[in-house]
């Protein structure tokens, strides 16, 4: 029952992602506005034909600048994240690995002080430190956000090397780095991957929160968070401007969360009774 | 229950739909507006309340005043320190310009030129600092001569100046050059005269003269002042005054609108539909007497080339900067002094019209010339450009990037703290800001403090024989015809030579509350936040 249901959370999910990604992938090639070209005449247009979803303080088309700046949000949450998952894998599948070795010890002491550090804390130390831009963001994204999926991945190995299977791996003389990649690290990926699911809803939210602080991406590129700073000011006599950003944030947001739970069921449906 | 929990995000978004799509906004803020007005009816301790038409003496007495930066320090020697304090009526200067620009008395009591080369100005014989001590002659020399030493920023307005004490109440002032305009150079803010005797680590141990003290101290944060009970003159109405610093501009909208403050100064001109629409506030916003201008690094070898600076100057569209930017509610001005009411003729005497195509040509014959995608290389390198903006000139700097970008010029904005302009300032590595420097005031102070090598606000390290020489002559003029046209051949050159480019009057935006009677507005930002007839009233 709990897989089925689990199976069209994660259709929803798939099909909003994908109804979201096609038009976000697909502007360049679709006959758009260019979403940094201003225009004195159409400053703070209300949706129309013309511009779906209105115009900026600068006249430049909403609806191209929110697609674009789904591209940045998407392929740099993607790029980070992907970052931050083959570091924590690869890592955390070490560490069980060699539980217990001054390896492991180090890394655990190393997680426990970085799960303390507050995400956007770090973040505008280091725009602090190095400047704002988005690069910077990533940066701090990937050094705080491995640290989720090592303990994870280790956890999951330390669980797999009791199993009888590998017992008998290293009897027969198999190298460890073969049992790691082999036995170890593939009962890591899925429950990595519902993990990585969520946490890319929570990273969306998180760039775009530091976006609008204007830590993340600068002028003129678009991003939704930035996107949402730059309309605050109007926010009062022409709302529409936080449409665009807003809602996409939202939906893509809502679409990797089903996703997540989605998969979460299929993969392990006695989770959800667990917790 | 995973379609139960979709629901409650549908449904959000389905009302975000509509809403925007109906203009909503406007009505939910006319509606916010009106609880807002109606909480303040309910609620006598909210600072806009009140019962009784006219005068309300149940009125709050303490004039909350958002403001976008506050004083960092006590001392007014201490950069902007002394604006803040004029501003909130704890310090004053000799004189003081009203709002139609006409010289006061204010410490003072007059002024008379004896011959071409000296002043005497008499003292207000009731003037006191807070401590009760006389601000008599040597008062006054002492405290010029330690803003002198200590604050850079007021060089250009009394290098010329030497004081002395005739008698207590009589300061005679000599000039080194001809026919200066004494009372107008002892106006300006960095002249603010205070204790030299004091220590200024503390507000017990600070020493002004103004109406209200100092009472409470917390950096860049908030100033908490109460009337000064010693003063000479009318007393304010209002006993206590907050000056509080919200660094975000939209919040200080939110501040005034809820009621949480009085004053909200230097808020964004894309504020004023939203500020206009309410009842609750009146706007104030007359321009400011200064300048926008990027000031740009001679340091930096792609801007020691002038036809640069001239192209990147041709190629700003100035009236579509004033409407992006500043919502139309500006001028442009291509020469730095325009802005002063006084050089108005000068508004357009250099790059008289946007012209990208003379722009592009100057980068063109200065070896700047565009790659197959439009970006203008010279030895392999692109013409770039990063430019620091603070405050609300983030939109300024975007639509300068879009404007150089059509000519090829890729431009970064950087947009932070104008702490991180002046690190930058004494680190040397910069490009290019923007900054607004006030241009009432005697054009050979003005242009000397902007534009002479020894000039505290060359930032760019200007250094002309032609302007100096200029500057010279101007020194030397002895009549007002001779000293204006000067200053206009001066202004003029400055401006097709010098690493700026003058942009427009900046905007100032100041919202009071309708509880409010007797704000003034100035076209000199610091000069107006508070005075001795402001008062609370009905609604």
């Amino acid at each position: 029952m709990n897989s089925r249901r689990g199976s069209h959370t994660l259709v929803f999910g798939m099909v909003m992602l994908v109804l979201l990604a096609v038009p976000i992938f697909a502007a360049p090639w679709l006959s758009l506005d260019d979403p940094l070209a201003m225009n004195a005449g159409a400053r703070l247009a209300r949706p129309s034909l013309e511009h779906p979803l209105g115009t900026d303080r600068f006249g430049r088309d909403l609806l191209t600048r929110t697609l674009h700046g789904g591209r940045t949000t998407l392929l740099s949450c993607g790029l980070a994240l992907g970052s931050a998952l083959a570091v924590g894998m690869l890592l955390g599948a070490l560490a069980g690995m060699f539980h217990g070795s001054w390896f492991d010890i180090v890394l655990m002491r190393i997680i426990d002080v970085l799960l303390a550090f507050p995400f956007m804390v770090f973040a505008m130390v280091i725009a602090a430190l190095f400047g704002t831009s988005l690069f910077h963001l990533l940066l701090a994204v990937v050094i705080l956000w491995w640290v989720n999926f090592a303990r994870l991945t280790r956890s999951i190995v330390l669980n797999t090397r009791k199993s009888t299977s590998v017992d008998a791996a290293f009897v027969l003389g198999i190298s460890p780095l073969r049992i790691l990649l082999k036995e170890l690290l593939p009962q890591a990926f899925g429950p990595v991957l519902v993990l990585a699911t969520f946490e890319l809803g929570h990273l969306i939210l998180a760039i775009a929160a530091l976006s609008f602080l204007g830590l993340g991406s600068q002028p003129p590129s678009p991003e939704w968070g930035s996107m949402l700073a730059d309309g605050r000011a109007h926010f009062m006599t022409t709302p529409h401007v936080l449409l665009g950003p807003a809602l996409f944030i939202v939906l893509t947001v809502l679409a990797f969360n089903c996703i997540g739970e989605g998969l979460r069921d299929r993969i392990d449906p006695y989770e959800k009774h667990r917790i | 229950m995973n379609r139960k929990k979709l629901l409650l995000p549908l449904l959000f978004i389905f009302v975000m739909i509509l809403w925007g799509c109906s203009g909503g906004g406007q009505a939910a803020s006319e509606n916010a507006a009106g609880n807002r007005a109606e909480a303040a009816q309910a609620d006598n301790s909210a600072p806009n309340s009140g019962e009784a038409p006219g005068t309300d003496e149940k009125a709050p007495q303490e004039l909350v005043i958002a403001d976008q930066e506050i004083a960092a320090a006590l001392d007014p020697v201490q950069p902007l320190t002394s604006s803040y304090l004029i501003a909130i009526g704890a310090g004053e200067t000799l004189f003081k310009a009203d709002p139609e620009g006409k010289i006061r008395p204010v410490l003072a009591d007059s002024a008379e030129a004896i011959d071409a080369n000296t002043w005497e100005i008499s003292l207000n014989p009731e003037a006191k600092f807070w401590s009760g001590k006389k601000v008599d002659a040597e008062a006054v020399v002492a405290s010029l001569e330690r803003s002198r030493e200590l604050d850079k920023q007021v060089v250009p307005y009394i290098q010329d100046l030497t004081f002395s004490a005739v008698n207590a109440s009589t300061l005679q002032v000599e000039t080194a050059r001809e026919n200066m305009d004494v009372p107008l150079n002892l106006s300006s803010y960095q002249t603010l005269i205070h204790n030299a005797e004091a220590a200024y680590d503390s507000v017990d141990t600070m020493d002004l003269s103004g109406m209200y003290k100092v009472t409470a101290f917390e950096p860049q944060k908030r100033m908490e002042l109460a009337v000064n009970e010693n003063y000479r003159g009318t007393k304010p109405a209002i006993a206590r005054v907050v000056h509080e610093q919200i660094s975000d501009e939209q919040t200080r909208v939110l501040s005034v609108l809820s009621g949480a403050s009085h004053i909200a100064h230097k808020l964004p001109v894309s504020a004023i539909e939203q500020l206009q629409a309410e009842d609750t506030v009146t706007l104030a916003t007359t321009p400011a007497s200064n300048t926008q201008t990027v000031y740009l690094n001679l340091d930096q070898p792609k801007f020691q080339d002038v036809r640069v600076r001239q192209a990147l100057s041709w190629g700003i569209d100035r009236q579509e900067l004033i409407l992006q930017a500043a919502e139309g509610q500006s001028f442009p001005v291509t020469t730095w002094l325009s802005s002063n009411p006084a050089f108005a003729e000068a508004r357009s005497a250099v790059y008289a019209q946007y012209d990208p195509e003379q722009a592009g040509r100057l980068l063109d014959e200065a070896g700047w010339v565009p790659d197959g995608s439009g970006i203008r290389m010279k030895n392999g390198e692109p013409l770039t450009l990063s430019l620091m903006t603070w405050g609300g000139d983030r939109a300024l700097g975007e639509t300068l990037q879009y404007q150089w970008a059509q000519l090829g010029i890729q431009a970064e904005i950087q947009h932070g703290d104008y702490s991180l302009i002046e690190t930058a300032r004494e680190t040397g590595k910069w490009d290019a800001f923007i900054e607004a420097w006030s241009t009432f005031g005697e054009p050979h102070t003005l242009l000397t403090g902007q534009y002479s090598p020894e000039g505290g606000g060359n930032y760019g390290g200007f250094d002309d024989a032609r302007a100096n020489e200029l500057l010279a002559q101007l020194e030397g003029a002895s009549d007002e015809a001779s000293r204006h046209a000067l200053a206009l051949e001066a202004n003029t050159y400055i401006a097709e030579q010098a690493p700026v480019i003058s942009l427009y009057p900046r905007p100032q935006v100041t919202a009071v509350s309708s509880t409010l009677e007797g704000f003034v507005d100035h076209f000199r930002p610091f000069e107006n936040l508070v005075n001795e007839h402001l008062k609370f009233v009905s609604p």
